[in-house]
């Protein structure tokens, strides 16, 4: 009888020798005449993926004189090898009759101001960075989470590191803020923790984000009754393993939504349901669909998300393909019915990221791709809007073009919305095309330069969206004009008819004040 | 790597001879460890994608404190591009060469992390230490996936234990 160590030690003759060592000649050579770009992002992050190495777009479209500026400030914008499906069309001409264009080069809608700095965010901790991820109405007017980690290296969006700190703020007006000390709060432990969406439910209050213990990462749940004291809940019944890399596609909590009768979390393809906040249990939806945010309304829950198609390959390897923007819907929490959110026929896939709620009133916020390079690589990706009052009928508004500060072609990603008395304000993050987007979900703050906070406004339900145009800029202006080091906006709140947007820049948890202007 | 215009040429030479010294250590252990995960033809081209991503990024990922962690999970995720790139083709159609034919299936059956453990300290020698590095878990879980995955292994080939 063979042993199967011996099959093991032949495995590696058998794949040195069909796939021999890389010649590092080859690996200096071809970086002379590629440029290497990465398209996957976790779920809810998976907007600030894709886009760039838009040349010919941006040719197609008269950018040639930006983009010589900005070949001679960025990496070469050399492009190779494109997906042989690859198609560039110009810009939208055929839209459904549901859809409407989104104006843009109107006057601001907002005025937003950052809070000062302060140390509760921050600001003068060398040895930490606050993240702060989430926000919501709440507490004494307003209640934040995310998480502090240590200073400098590698992090991942959804994924803490080992030592991370789920951190809990609050504050009475969004100016001054106040961190709640993480020992004794029930938010500390023997692992690295994160909080991601917060929402009013249960005993109080739930958050919800992601552990790391003992090298395992997976969704976590935590209740409060003040949102002082927190007590953690998914010990059972919870993924007990899943990747580490937020790129696969982390089981790790995303979005939390509360009615008076339950409350929903979703993460990636799971759903989970609670009646008090204590006890969960899994939903069976018996389908892969990729949930990145979920809200509540009159009629029921809604979560939006993506569907795919799942192939897998020799090794075991899973990818996705044909992605479309999908919402799903429920009354009870517990039996979910799935429908394709409406697309462009001129569209290349769409992924839905952000929802919010407020009475009947639904709005789905996301980005579509306009092209057809599979790989994401050359693509720029516009914000596109769906709204719905039952959760049947969707309106879509998109842009064919994206444009920011005369820039052509940039790329959005909605990561929150707001519906309010004055409009429904989208947050989120804009980039120029030609950069390689790995840099905006992997790495150090000082790697995060590409992102930079946008806000989208439509001004009243039923009409057209319209891109905020001092917005695109106000992170960088907080910079000195340095190239910023923020993600956008993470997630916006409104307290007193004002919004507060929570980012995170240069390491410190970064807030703003936003008003309508008359 | 682009180095910036005016750049003397022996600080261009430094960067290629730092990097050089950097391939020859990392190369093996990257491709390894991605051909434990994804088998011999996608791992090495992941591999060889990763690498070519820290040439270009040499000034940012030279000063890491784990590079070849970091390019594992920038080779996963070029995997995963490289995957959607071959959509129009069957992706069971890719063949590799093996003295046992049952052994990649069986591989394959396992969880990614007990193939990744298995392959790693069985066919490429590494430590229970190293792997646990390159998976970001603990050498007692990297011990259980490497038992649990011989175990299967063994029932699926049926095969003993020694020989």
């Amino acid at each position: 009888m063979r042993d199967v160590l011996q099959l093991l030690e032949q495995y590696r003759e058998d794949v040195e020798a069909e796939f021999p060592p890389q010649d590092i000649e080859d690996v200096l050579g071809l970086s002379d005449s590629r440029t290497v770009r990465i398209s996957r992002v976790p779920a809810r992050r998976r907007w600030v993926a894709a886009a760039a190495a838009g040349a010919i777009v941006l040719a197609l479209v008269g950018g040639v004189a930006f983009l010589g500026q900005l070949i001679a400030e960025e990496d070469p914008p050399v492009i190779t090898q494109p997906a042989p499906s690859t198609s560039l069309p110009g810009p939208t001409t055929s839209l459904p009759s549901s859809t409407t264009l989104v104006d843009q080069g109107v006057a601001p809608f907002m005025t937003w101001e950052r809070v000062p700095p302060q140390a509760s965010l921050g600001a003068g901790d060398e040895q930490h960075e606050y993240l702060m991820h989430t926000v919501i109405e709440g507490g004494p007017g307003l209640i934040a989470g995310g998480r502090v980690r240590t200073a400098g290296g590698i992090y991942w969006y959804d994924m803490p590191a080992a030592d991370d700190e789920a951190a809990v703020w609050t504050s009475e007006d969004g100016v001054s803020w106040d961190r709640i000390p993480a020992e004794g709060s029930g938010l500390d432990g023997p692992g690295g923790y994160s909080i991601h969406d917060l929402v009013a439910g249960g005993p109080g209050y739930v958050a919800v984000g992601a552990a790391v213990e003992d090298g395992f990462i997976g969704p976590a749940i935590w209740v409060s009754e003040n949102a002082l004291v927190w007590t953690r809940v998914d010990s059972a019944g919870f993924t007990p393993e899943g990747e580490m890399s937020p790129a696969s596609g982390t089981a790790t909590s995303a979005a939390v939504a509360a009615s008076d009768d339950g409350i929903v979390a979703v993460a990636a393809e799971e759903i989970w349901f609670s009646s008090d906040g204590w006890d969960w249990q899994q939903v069976d939806t018996g389908l892969w669909k990729d949930f990145s945010d979920v809200a509540y309304a009159d009629w029921g829950f809604v979560a939006a998300g993506e569907d795919y198609e799942v192939v897998r390959d020799d090794s075991g390897g899973v990818f996705r393909e044909n992605e479309r923007p999908i919402a799903a819907t429920s009354r009870d929490g517990l039996t979910w019915e799935y429908l394709d959110l409406p697309e462009a026929d001129t569209w290349f896939g769409a992924q839905a990221t952000a929802i919010a709620a407020a009475n009947e009133e639904v709005v789905v916020g996301g980005n579509y791709r306009t092209n057809g390079n599979l790989g994401g690589s050359i693509n720029n990706m516009p914000p596109a809007f769906w709204t719905s009052t039952n959760g049947s009928d969707w309106d879509l508004s998109h842009i064919p073009q994206f444009s920011v500060d005369g820039i052509p072609n940039a790329s959005a990603g909605i990561r929150s919305l707001a519906i309010t008395d004055s409009g429904t304000v989208a947050v989120g993050g804009w980039w120029p095309p030609l950069l390689t987007q790995v840099r905006a979900f992997w790495g150090t703050t000082g790697w995060l330069e590409e992102m930079r906070n946008a806000v989208w406004v439509s001004p009243a339900q039923g009409e057209p969206w319209r891109e905020d145009p001092r917005a695109g800029t106000f992170a960088l202006e907080e910079l000195d004009g340095q190239i910023g080091t923020t993600m956008g906006f993470d997630d916006i709140a409104v307290l007193d008819g004002r919004l507060v947007g929570v980012s995170t820049i240069a390491g410190e948890a970064a807030v703003w004040i936003g008003e309508w202007t008359d | 790597m682009e180095l910036a215009e005016g750049t003397p040429l022996d600080a261009q030479q430094e960067q290629r001879e730092s990097f050089t010294r950097f391939f020859e250590e990392a190369e093996p252990r990257l491709r390894h460890g991605l051909i434990a995960r994804y088998g011999g033809e996608s791992g090495s081209e992941a591999a060889a994608d990763a690498m070519t991503y820290a040439w270009e990024h040499w000034d940012r990922i030279s000063v890491m404190d784990n590079p070849v962690g970091y390019l594992y999970r920038v080779g996963r995720t070029f995997f995963r591009r490289n995957q959607r790139r071959r959509v129009g083709t069957n992706p069971k159609a890719v063949t590799e060469p093996w003295t046992e034919p049952a052994l990649p299936k069986a591989l394959r059956d396992l969880s990614n992390r007990q193939r990744s453990s298995v392959v790693l300290r069985h066919s490429f020698g590494w430590t229970y230490a190293e792997i646990a590095e390159l998976l970001g878990v603990s050498v007692p879980t990297v011990q259980k996936h490497v038992s649990r995955g011989l175990d299967k292994l063994r029932a699926e080939l049926k095969v003993g234990s020694h020989a």
